[in-house]
């Protein structure tokens, strides 16, 4: 294999190039791709899993909370009828009807399979998996590790997944897809070590790789998040959908600015936590929206009831969804009664014992330690709303996970539908699992209905690395570091919790704008593990998902879930017949457009919609 | 604005010589050392005013749970995301691990430490769709060990203090061992238990261990290590003696 000389930048040959060929290549090594991977090794297939970071250093590692499935084991009322309608109530109705079907019914097997690889969950004083209470989740639902549900999760699934046969490609970006007429055949990467271009000739890929955060300013995301399952699926036609839904976590760290954005997890306040304002008021329940108020408690009285144990009691209003959340403790803060660093209380101090906090949060009680020199046993944290979590994402089909292209399956976070216009806590790490494990079975149908194998066009593969090392090649341009904070900015300060035409248009305009730095950026040096390079090579992605975002949030002329509007406030019962769908256009310009929803099938309509009373007593 | 310095061992390419560097850049209290990293990245100029290369250097959650930003922070192997810098004596050395090669700057090669896990079958090979998945139930000790082995976050820590762990020996290390007697403590673990004693006892195994305990100080997750070496030295044992006696 030769070696590259990028500057000058001269291609003769596409045997230059390390060609690795798979069945499947999954692109992302966090909880869906894992587990996609699974169950492609387990059907029988070659699977190959690129990853952009090291094996384990995935964002899943991140999640704290814990994976919601209705066992029933600290309550036994719940049931999948129960999750199901929490979910769709909490993503406003706009769910996918069949993916939140089967991500209700399948979780409790999924988290059964990680007990099985290797996964121990915490446990109740009688031995069963233990399960806490979560925004918008009627029951306690969430099976978890301490506050690092998360870390159990990947450890688990990475070291199955090894054991099943899973071929891994560590520090590897993918760039762009290939494909075979209409048909995807693989794709192009680069090893960020050493610059190298790879080619990954495949059957079926499955993108497994998570939202594009990195676009705003304060977000929980780490560096990885910049949408390059957006950008590159984008690229090859496939459609996005939903992408105007950007979920705001209500608790992120504030202080110190170097740390702003950090999750604090819902834990806190699934364990007890409440929010005040600098008037030491309970605020919450000046919030509750008219849809949830028969199911939360109105007084301090009845929610502190409920967190005694009191099951007849309502849940407290802190544990409304994330955007009523976020939007709520914005709310506060524009109105003069924040915290001193723009942010609100969250106590925990005064409501549980010290020891128990340790216990049950002991990440929280470390970072905040750690970070910003606070004992949360003792003080008060302060937080504010974070850019998380991509409601939105590659249009799929329900159950083979598979896009509007052959051969190209999205699962997790990159996938959209599930999760309508708001997710609930604890059903991130379910939809990994389940849906991982359909996109791994959805490649298996479609590659052996196959007849024959894709062929991979040089002509895609030179203009892919054309496009890469013109940005080394160049002579002289933009600082990628630069505009990526430019880029930040704009959507921080224009497509943020509260959105209004005027400042949507602008974004659009700035974006432009962007989009000429972004042609004319730069990195100095050579390939060799260069971090200008690599930073460099992600703005396209984090553009077109940015993009796509404030596009469908300037057509979405309502408010739903995580996306609210000033101008058009409330949910607008005319669009909740449509998702808004974008994809790239034969001019090469964003097409954005209304497309109608499937009608939902009798049964599960009557689930959604039924009184909760009828449910648990299995009228229903 | 205050600034601080950073001191920088750098190198280009694996093969290449080192050499230091510093920066000065601008700082305020609270800051971790992965946003003062971050700073030299947006502005790449060193402290004489020169125009360099950015710094590179591993980073991932940025909230300590994952284990990618390991380095030595001034001489002592720490998390650059959950280090803050007030409590560092200035100039702040940062240096690349030392038991890993370099590829680039702050940046090595861990592979050795995944493949040991490979090496050492870090993993449960239980059937698929096992109906009886999840019906074992771990008592409350069982419980509490198996949480703490179970917070090691991978980040080489533990093998960055261990005077075994280098390249003239084959040492698996504390972190191995550790993930060992986690999958150990778990009855589909312990069903394949010979096979991975088995490795063990080879060299590299955990007769190497030399018993001085810096894993212990050094792991940021405060996980007892010595501890976990000691019972899978036990075990080692008593597999040995049942072998012997066959």
């Amino acid at each position: 294999m030769g070696e590259y000389k990028i500057r000058p930048y001269i291609m003769t040959d596409i045997s230059e190039i390390t060609t690795f060929e798979h069945d499947v290549i999954i692109v992302g090594a966090g909880g869906a791709g894992l587990r996609a991977a699974i169950e492609s090794c387990h059907q029988g297939l070659s699977t190959g899993v690129v990853c952009k970071s090291l094996l384990g250093k995935a964002h899943t590692v991140m999640a704290e909370g814990g994976m919601a499935a209705a066992m029933g084991n600290v309550d036994a009322r719940d049931n999948w009828k129960i999750h199901f309608r929490d979910t769709m109530r909490g993503g406003k109705f706009l769910n996918n009807w069949r993916m939140a079907e089967r991500h209700a019914k399948e979780a409790p097997d999924r988290v059964r399979e990680l007990e099985e690889w290797g996964a121990v969950f915490d446990r109740t004083l009688s031995g069963l998996i233990s399960q806490r209470n979560f925004g918008g989740h009627r029951y306690p639902r969430l099976a978890h590790v301490g506050d690092r549900t998360g870390l159990e999760l990947i450890r688990t699934l990475q070291d199955y997944a090894i054991h099943q046969g899973m071929k891994c490609y560590m520090e590897c970006t993918a760039l762009d897809l290939l494909k075979d007429g209409e048909r995807v055949s693989g794709l192009v990467g680069y090893f960020r070590e050493t610059g190298r271009f790879v080619i990954f000739k495949a059957k079926a890929v499955v993108f497994a790789t998570g939202g594009a955060g990195k676009a705003w300013q304060v977000t929980s995301n780490s560096w990885e998040y910049t949408g390059d399952g957006y950008g590159m699926a984008y690229e090859a036609g496939a459609d996005l959908m939903d992408m105007e839904f950007t979920q705001f976590h209500p608790t992120g760290m504030v202080w110190p600015p170097s740390v702003r954005g950090i999750l604090v997890t819902e834990g806190v306040r699934g364990d007890g936590g409440i929010l005040l304002n600098n008037k030491g008021e309970r605020f919450m329940f000046g919030y509750i929206p008219p849809k949830f108020a028969a199911e939360t408690a109105d007084t301090v009285e009845e929610a502190n009831r409920w967190l005694a144990g009191d099951k007849s009691a309502r849940r407290p209003p802190e544990l409304l969804t994330r955007d009523v959340v976020a939007r709520a403790i914005n709310a506060e803060v524009k109105g003069g009664r924040g915290s001193p660093h723009g942010g609100v209380f969250l106590d925990i101090a005064s409501r549980v014992p010290a020891d128990v906090i340790k216990k049950k949060l002991p990440s929280m009680y470390h970072q905040f330690k750690e970070l910003a020199e606070l004992d949360i046993t003792k003080e008060p944290m302060e937080v504010g709303p974070t850019c998380h979590y991509f409601m939105g994402g590659i249009r799929v089909d329900p159950d083979s996970q598979m896009s509007t292209i052959p051969g190209l399956f999205a699962c997790g976070e990159c996938s959209g539908g599930m999760h309508g216009a708001n997710r609930l806590g604890g059903n991130s790490l379910s939809d990994l699992i389940v849906f991982g494990r359909l996109a791994g079975l959805g490649a298996k149908e479609y590659v052996r209905s196959l007849k024959n194998s894709p062929r991979i066009n040089e002509s895609q593969v030179f203009s892919i690395i054309k496009r890469a090392t013109s940005i080394l090649n160049r002579e002289k341009g933009t600082n990628p570091y630069l505009v990526h904070e430019d880029l930040q900015k704009v959507m921080q300060d224009n497509v943020g919790i509260m959105r209004q035409e005027e400042e949507m248009k602008k974004a659009l305009i700035e974006l432009e704008r962007i989009k000429e730095s972004v042609s004319q950026v730069k990195a100095e040096g050579t390939s060799q593990y260069n971090a200008a390079w690599h930073k460099a090579l992600d703005l396209r992605n984090l553009l077109i998902s940015a993009e796509a975002v404030t596009r469908g949030a300037l057509m979405r002329q309502e408010s739903r879930g995580g996306h609210a509007r000033l101008d058009y406030e409330g949910e607008r019962d005319e669009w909740l017949a449509y998702n808004v769908v974008s994809r790239k256009g034969s001019d090469g310009k964003m097409v954005v457009e209304k497309i109608k929803r499937p009608e939902p099938p009798e049964e599960l309509k009557k689930i959604a919609y039924a009184k909760i009373e009828d449910l648990e007593i299995g009228k229903i | 604005m205050e600034t601080i310095t950073l001191k920088i061992k750098r190198q280009e390419r694996p093969e290449a010589p080192y050499y230091w560097e510093d920066f000065k850049v601008s700082y305020t209290p609270g800051m971790t050392v992965t946003a003062l990293l971050t700073q030299i990245q947006k502005k790449p100029i060193n402290d004489r005013g020169e125009a360099t290369q950015s710094v590179v250097y591993e980073n991932g959650c940025c909230q300590g749970a994952c284990g990618a930003c390991t380095m030595l922070i001034n001489g002592r192997p720490r998390l650059a995301c959950s280090t803050i810098a007030d409590h560092l004596s200035a100039p702040i050395v940062l240096e690349p691990l030392t038991k890993f090669p370099v590829i680039r700057d702050l940046v090595v090669d861990r592979s050795r430490f995944f493949n040991d896990l490979i090496r050492a079958s870090s993993w449960i090979s239980s059937d698929f769709n096992n109906p009886d998945a999840g019906l074992v139930i771990p008592s409350e000790s069982i419980q509490k060990s198996y949480r703490e082995l179970s917070s090691c976050t991978f980040c080489g820590s533990c093998l960055e203090a261990c005077p075994q762990y280098n390249s003239r020996s084959s040492f698996v290390g504390a972190a191995v061992i550790g993930q060992i007697r986690l999958i150990h403590l778990l009855p589909m673990g312990r069903m394949e238990a010979s096979q991975r004693l088995s490795i063990m006892m080879e060299e590299g195994g955990v007769e190497d261990c030399g018993h001085v305990g810096n894993c212990v100080k050094a792991c940021p997750e405060g996980i007892d290590l010595r501890s976990a070496i000691a019972r899978i030295e036990r075990e080692v044992t008593v597999e040995a003696v049942r072998r012997l006696l066959g």
